[in-house]
């Protein structure tokens, strides 16, 4: 009898060094298999996606096949799955209600890796905030400020608010606005602007510069100089422009009016009195 | 005046300068490196050719660029090297032009020179500089769809005579053959410069390979070749530098809109 025991004992033994080493091999296998699945389908999605959907699309098979392992590990070594998804139900309607901002971050960020409005590298202003998109996560949008900073943006406020992508389109507009005085020829301001940007190596030919008189002003003529350059020039061709029309405009005696202020002083049209007090040398004291 | 396309011996601590189109190049030799400073005259003024040999570095100023290629053991001798541009130029004639259903038109145009500056006896590249700084213009049915190019400077000109004769831009014809039935606007044309050939004729003037375009019967495609020998209007022509872009095929279909396009609206 005792013999018997030994034997049913040493196979049952047996059975569960089995049971492992299968649930062992199907780990590695499973991983492996994984792994490379991850690979291929990345491989495949990289000639239709961005590089940042294609992270995204590669993680999600990856951890589709890796939860499949694992429900198959565990049947191995003989859990009973019935009863770990029914506890994995409620443990997921806890995490939901404790979640929902991280749950609504991630559904957003599968938006926005739809929406492909922007990539790694891009410029873009959201919320407030401009920088250049250092990595776009499941839950999150990092950015890095022109002063350097880091800044996360929840995947959720972008699709929410007004986001503006500068770098999307190869060529930007610079808009230069520019007053004359009244007493200004337009016709002439206009020919020393496009010869201005004629000279100007980083403002394109084509589309042609512009000069748009955009109305009356309190202190004169309101004109709008639109000129195209490079995105990635952007910013450094349009304060060149404006240094440069500044330049211009004094060479060529045009005025650039500012605001005049007139006093009036009383009925009569006496000029403004002025008192000199002291000298240079007696200056701060009383 | 020495011959400015050419091998110029230069030994340790002795600099050349070149004066091309508008560009003015000094290159200097040291025992470890070769330096570069140039700075490009202001428009307006004529273009020279010439290279002057035991220059005198340049006076820096905030116009001047440099820099300094470092080796182990510089060598000479410095080679200038004529190249055409690395990008398309964009042309267009003096005034819109329209060539009529199953006709055709030949015309001339002329595109900047660049120089490639070599050292060690050609062997290593330093620079690629153009002799007329190129202005950048988008060329394209739209401000979202298009490619970059230079803008061409000189008209296309009917007759190869009305070309005026500089020896700092290469003259290339461009055959456009209309086979449609209906007729076809040339306001701005494409000029695809880096799979052109540079040759040189024996008047020393510089000539690239011939353009053919050929817009095709009831279709908005048109087939742009470039055909690799010297034009005839070369004469014996050498070539000096081979077309950049080497990969292409001879013949390209393109869609018509990407080849000649009307100005966009700004």
């Amino acid at each position: 009898m005792d013999t018997i025991l030994q034997t049913l004992d040493s196979w049952s033994h047996a059975e569960r060094a089995a049971s492992w080493l299968r649930a062992g091999a199907v780990l590695v296998f499973g991983l492996l298999l994984a792994r490379i699945l991850a690979a291929m389908v990345g491989r495949f999605a990289a000639r239709f996606w961005a590089v940042d959907n294609v992270v995204l699309f590669r993680r999600a098979v990856f951890w589709l096949v890796a939860g499949l392992v694992a429900a198959s590990v565990l049947r191995q070594l003989g859990f009973d799955l019935g009863v770990l998804l029914g506890a994995a139900g409620i443990l997921t309607v806890a995490i939901g209600f404790a979640s929902q901002t991280s749950a609504s971050n991630l559904i957003s960020g599968l938006f926005l890796a739809l929406e492909r409005s922007f990539q790694t590298g891009d410029a873009i202003t959201v919320g407030g905030t401009t920088g250049e998109v250092l990595s776009i996560d499941l839950l999150s949008v990092k950015l890095r400020t022109f002063d350097n900073r880091y800044v996360r943006v929840p995947n959720e406020t972008i699709v929410k608010s007004d986001f503006v992508n500068f770098t999307r389109f190869a060529i930007r507009r610079a808009d230069i606005m520019v007053g004359v005085a009244y007493k200004e020829d337009i016709a002439r301001v206009r020919q020393v602007l496009f010869a201005l940007a004629e000279r100007h190596t980083k403002v394109l030919e084509e589309p042609k510069p512009a000069v748009y008189v955009l109305g009356f002003g309190a202190s004169g003529v309101d004109l709008q100089f639109s000129c195209w350059a490079s995105a990635t020039d952007f910013f450094q061709t349009r304060s060149d422009l404006y240094e440069e029309v500044k330049r211009c405009f004094d060479a060529e005696g045009i005025e650039i009016p500012f605001p005049h202020v007139s006093l009036y002083t009383g009925a009569d049209t006496q000029p403004m009195p002025v008192r000199i007090e002291g000298t240079e040398g007696s200056r701060g004291q009383s | 005046m020495s011959e400015i396309w050419a091998q110029h011996a230069l030994d340790v601590g002795d600099g050349a300068e070149l004066h091309a189109g508008m560009l003015r190049l000094w290159v200097g030799r040291g025992v470890h490196d070769w330096t570069l400073g140039w700075r490009y005259a202001p428009e307006g003024r004529d273009p020279v050719m010439a290279v002057v040999l035991s220059a005198d570095e340049p006076a820096l100023d905030d116009e001047v660029q440099r820099c300094s290629y470092a080796f182990p053991h510089s060598q000479g001798p410095l080679v200038l090297a004529p190249m055409l541009a690395d990008r398309p130029v964009i042309v267009q004639p003096m005034h819109e032009l329209t060539v009529a259903p199953r006709s055709l038109v030949q015309l001339y145009v002329t595109t900047s020179l660049w120089v490639g500056v070599r050292a060690e006896g050609g062997e290593q590249l330093l620079r690629e500089l153009p002799l007329v700084q190129p202005k950048q213009t988008w060329f394209g049915p739209s401000t979202i769809e298009g490619e970059w190019c230079y803008a061409g400077r000189l008209p296309l000109m009917r007759l190869a005579e009305g070309i005026s004769s500089r020896p700092h831009r290469a003259t290339t014809p461009l055959l456009i053959r209309n086979r449609s039935t209906e007729p076809l606007a040339v306001v701005r044309a494409r000029l695809p410069v880096p799979r052109l050939s540079l040759f040189r004729s024996p008047d020393g003037g510089f000539w690239t390979s011939r353009v053919s375009v050929v817009r095709r019967e009831g279709s908005d495609q048109v087939e742009v070749e470039v055909l690799p020998r010297a034009p005839d209007e070369a004469g014996q022509a050498v070539l000096v530098a081979p077309a950049r872009d080497q990969g292409s095929d001879n013949v390209v279909s393109r869609a018509l809109g990407s080849m000649f396009s009307h100005s966009l609206i700004p």
